[in-house]
Order: C-alpha cells, then sequence, then structure tokens
C-alpha cells in the first residue's frame, strides 16, 4: 500500500519512534509522577523529558505543556476551560468539527461563537475576523492550515489583531505542528493546540495544549494529579492539575523520539512535501475532469480534488483497491465543505508525507488517469 | 553538611528546577515528601546552596512552596 493519508494520522513511524514505546512496554510500567521508587522516577523522568522538548519545539516552559490525547482532547480543554457565559468566540470559516462541536454544546451555556470568512487575502481575513469582534469577545480560536485544502491561514496576523484587541487567541496546529515552527513567548498565540501523531510523527493517543503561559483555565477532568492527595478539590496547578490520571507514557516516550527526529529533518521533510504537493498539482494539470479544490497559496502538503462526477468516497475506494490510502468524504469539517461548495461530493484528500516519494505521485497520476478513463467508458 | 528539602508544587516542577539547579552546579535531587496537602514533591539541597538555590530558582521562574524540610 502507498500511504497518503498522512493529515489524518503520519505513517510510517521513524523507528526510533517504535524503539521508544517498546523500550517503555518492556523495561518501565511504572505509573509516572504517582510512587517515589526508582521505576515511577523514571517514568516521570521520560514524560519530563518529551514535555521539555515540546516547550523548546514550541517557545514555552515545561509547565505549560498540557499532555492530551490527541488534538481534539487538547481543544475540548481549552475551550471549556477558558469559555464562560456570556463569552463571544470567533472561528473561521475552515474549523474542523473538533472546534466546531464543543462551542455548538457551549451555546447551552450561554456561550455563542461568530464565524469568520477567510479568503486567500491575508488583509481581508484579518478585516473579516475584525468584523465579528464585540464587546464580550473573550477568544479567536483559527486552524493555522485547513485539513481539507492544506491552505495555510495568517494565524500571525489574526493573533496580532487579537493582542490589539486584548483578545486570547488560540491555534489549532493539527496539520502545522512539527511543520511550521512556532515561538508561543514571542507569537501572539496564547493557546496551540496539537496532536503528536501527525506533523511530530508521534504514536496515536498524544497531543498537546500548550500555552503562552499559566492562564486561568478550569480543569474539565478532576481526579488524581500525584500532589496534594488530601484535598478534596482539584488543585490547579500547572501541569498536573490539567493531566488527571495515568498519562500515555510508552506514547509520550515516543513522541519525545518523534520531536527529535522532526528537529533534525524539518526543513528537508517541508521541503520534500512540498515538492511532492507541487508535483502531484502539476502532473493533475494532464488529468481534465478531475478540479483542484485547494487554493494555489501557501499550503502544508496536502491536496483536495475531486472527479468532476462522482462522489469523493467512490474514487477513494477505487484508489484503495488500487494501493492507495486517501481520504475521501467530508473530514469532520463541515464547515469547510460549506465553503468549498462540496457538500454533495465531499472531497478527495491526498496528504504526502516524509517517507513518500515522486514514484508514489506518479504511480497515483496513473491510477487517476485509469479512473478518468473507466467513467469516460461508463 | 546538612541536607535540607525544598517544597514544589508538583513533580515538573521538581524537575524542572532539578535541571536549573544542576545546570548551574548545584548538586540536587528529587524527593517525594508528604505534607498537610498530602502527596508532594521537594528538592533535596545542601543547606549551604540555599540562598543561591532560591536565586537561580527564581530567576527561572520555578515556583517553589516557600517551605523547607529536614531531611528524615
Amino acid at each position: 500500500m502507498i500511504y497518503l493519508d498522512n493529515a489524518a494520522s503520519s505513517h510510517p513511524k521513524p523507528l526510533e519512534v517504535l524503539r521508544a514505546v517498546s523500550r517503555q512496554l518492556r523495561e518501565n510500567g511504572a505509573n509516572p509522577g504517582r510512587s517515589g521508587h526508582r521505576m515511577s522516577a523514571d517514568a516521570s523522568e521520560t514524560v519530563y523529558r518529551t514535555r521539555a522538548l515540546l516547550a523548546q519545539e514550541f517557545g514555552t516552559d515545561p509547565e505549560t505543556v498540557l499532555f492530551t490525547q490527541n488534538t481534539t482532547d487538547a481543544i475540548n480543554r481549552a475551550l471549556k476551560g477558558l469559555l464562560q457565559k456570556g463569552d463571544h468566540v470567533v472561528i473561521s470559516d475552515l474549523e474542523h468539527n473538533s472546534v466546531l462541536r464543543p462551542l455548538v454544546a457551549l451555546r447551552e451555556k450561554g456561550i455563542e461563537f461568530d464565524v469568520a470568512q477567510t479568503t486567500e487575502n491575508e488583509e481581508e481575513t484579518v478585516n473579516n475576523f475584525q468584523q465579528k469582534i464585540k464587546s464580550n469577545t473573550k477568544l479567536i480560536f483559527c486552524t493555522h492550515a485547513s485539513n481539507v485544502t492544506g491552505q495555510i491561514l495568517p494565524v500571525h496576523a489574526v493573533g496580532a489583531l487579537c493582542r490589539r484587541y486584548g483578545i486570547l487567541f488560540g491555534v489549532d496546529g493539527a496539520q502545522t505542528a512539527g511543520v511550521e515552527s512556532y515561538d508561543l513567548k514571542r507569537d501572539p498565540i496564547d493557546l496551540l493546540c496539537i496532536p503528536g501523531h501527525k506533523g511530530l510523527l508521534g504514536p496515536q493517543g498524544t497531543g498537546a495544549l500548550i500555552l503562552s503561559r499559566p492562564l486561568d483555565l478550569l480543569p474539565i477532568t478532576e481526579g488524581g494529579t500525584g500532589t496534594d492527595s488530601l484535598l478534596e478539590a482539584q488543585p490547579k496547578i500547572f501541569p498536573e492539575g490539567y493531566e488527571s490520571g495515568t498519562l500515555n507514557t510508552p506514547g509520550i516516550a515516543g513522541l519525545g523520539e518523534g520531536v527529535r527526529f522532526i528537529r533534525k529533518y524539518r526543513e528537508a521533510i517541508r521541503r520534500h512535501e512540498g515538492n511532492l504537493r507541487n508535483l502531484f498539482l502539476s502532473e493533475m494539470e494532464t488529468i481534465p475532469q478531475f478540479c483542484i479544490l485547494s487554493p494555489v497559496g501557501e499550503s502544508v502538503g496536502t491536496v483536495a480534488i475531486n472527479h468532476i462526477s462522482s462522489h469523493s468516497e467512490e474514487l477513494c475506494r477505487f484508489l484503495d483497491q488500487s494501493g492507495f490510502c486517501t481520504r475521501g468524504g467530508y473530514h469532520c469539517s463541515a464547515l469547510a465543505h460549506k465553503k468549498l461548495k462540496t457538500e454533495a461530493q465531499g472531497a478527495l484528500r491526498i496528504s504526502f508525507g516524509y517517507r513518500n516519494t515522486e514514484q508514489d505521485v506518479h504511480e497515483c497520476i496513473r491510477i487517476l488517469k485509469i479512473y478518468q478513463n473507466n467513467c469516460v467508458r461508463t | 553538611m546538612s541536607t535540607r528539602c525544598l517544597g514544589v508544587r508538583s513533580v515538573t516542577y521538581a524537575q524542572k528546577a532539578r535541571d536549573v539547579l544542576t545546570a548551574n552546579g548545584v548538586a540536587c535531587r528529587i524527593l517525594r515528601q508528604n505534607r498537610i496537602s498530602g502527596c508532594g514533591w521537594c528538592v533535596a539541597l545542601s543547606a549551604a546552596s540555599i540562598p543561591k538555590a532560591e536565586a537561580l530558582l527564581r530567576e527561572n521562574g520555578v515556583k517553589t512552596t516557600g517551605e523547607y524540610y529536614d531531611l528524615s
């Protein structure tokens, strides 16, 4: 199989990641941060090393790196921990359901939100966000790159707008963590939600909510923290007060190796994935029955396409039968498909990873041509 | 040389304190330390290094409880 679904989860992982997960499972199954014995202390050390590495990667302090299960978990913790009755939020029209659905659920608690239209023009996009700001706007939350089309949004400019208005700014880094560089002490970003298992090449079941500084955040899960055990109320201690329950230590061990790998090869990977995307787009020009949904501007290594007359799931099945892992349908992004006017067809998403080759692109194009020819015949 | 334990708010702060102190030549180790509120963590270090340690932790934004315990 040729794997072209890296926007959903990257595959394969570097060998170092596999070894770290395996080593943790084989050699140290102790619970980190709970007991005082040596194995538990070593497990805590593994967690801390990854935490400190993520802090370095994203330009913040280790204690404001809060481990989560994935980006969705991080976004839920951010939105539900920050927002209170009467607050207003602005989001982009390219948000994933992991942003939209918690906000729809929060409407019941008296929290309202508006959607700002994004365009390929930075100034227009920022103006559209500005138009939606109200006196009670507490937060603007915006994806850094669309999970459907790969389009990169001007988060630094939107963040600067937030600074001017004294509004908190949260970013969904699901498609950009490990690809783009961040420095939360410098960038106008207060909260960043990231997956461990996509661009950072870690295992599934890992992610983080990363804060530029300790914010007034309510923990949405209460329980054991390994500290202040005689207190009945949840201690609001960073980070443990926001990570109740046993952590995914093997996953976190693997994530640490993924981050090390990315920090070593990031530029080469970004260039490689960009080249594959460009090659794919230029080859697509030879298949007129397909349309490209992704904009031409700045993008991560993801392309959304459609055949003019068939549903994306049908095309996805054909590619699967031909040995390709891609994604059809709606990519958990109702807003993006409404914007792209692809509610009837969905979209076929092809997302390149560091292990893909030019040969993979040529082979995929060859299969798409066969599909086109089959459609012509029928 | 007597050893004293400086209370910190969590194991992460203990680890951060340990990294800051050892990087600046202050020998220390992390220990569990039960306190009135239950389980806690502390950094054990020589009594003589406390002024330097406190200054380093302040400079590097490492929060402590400000409490010291005798190593029992």
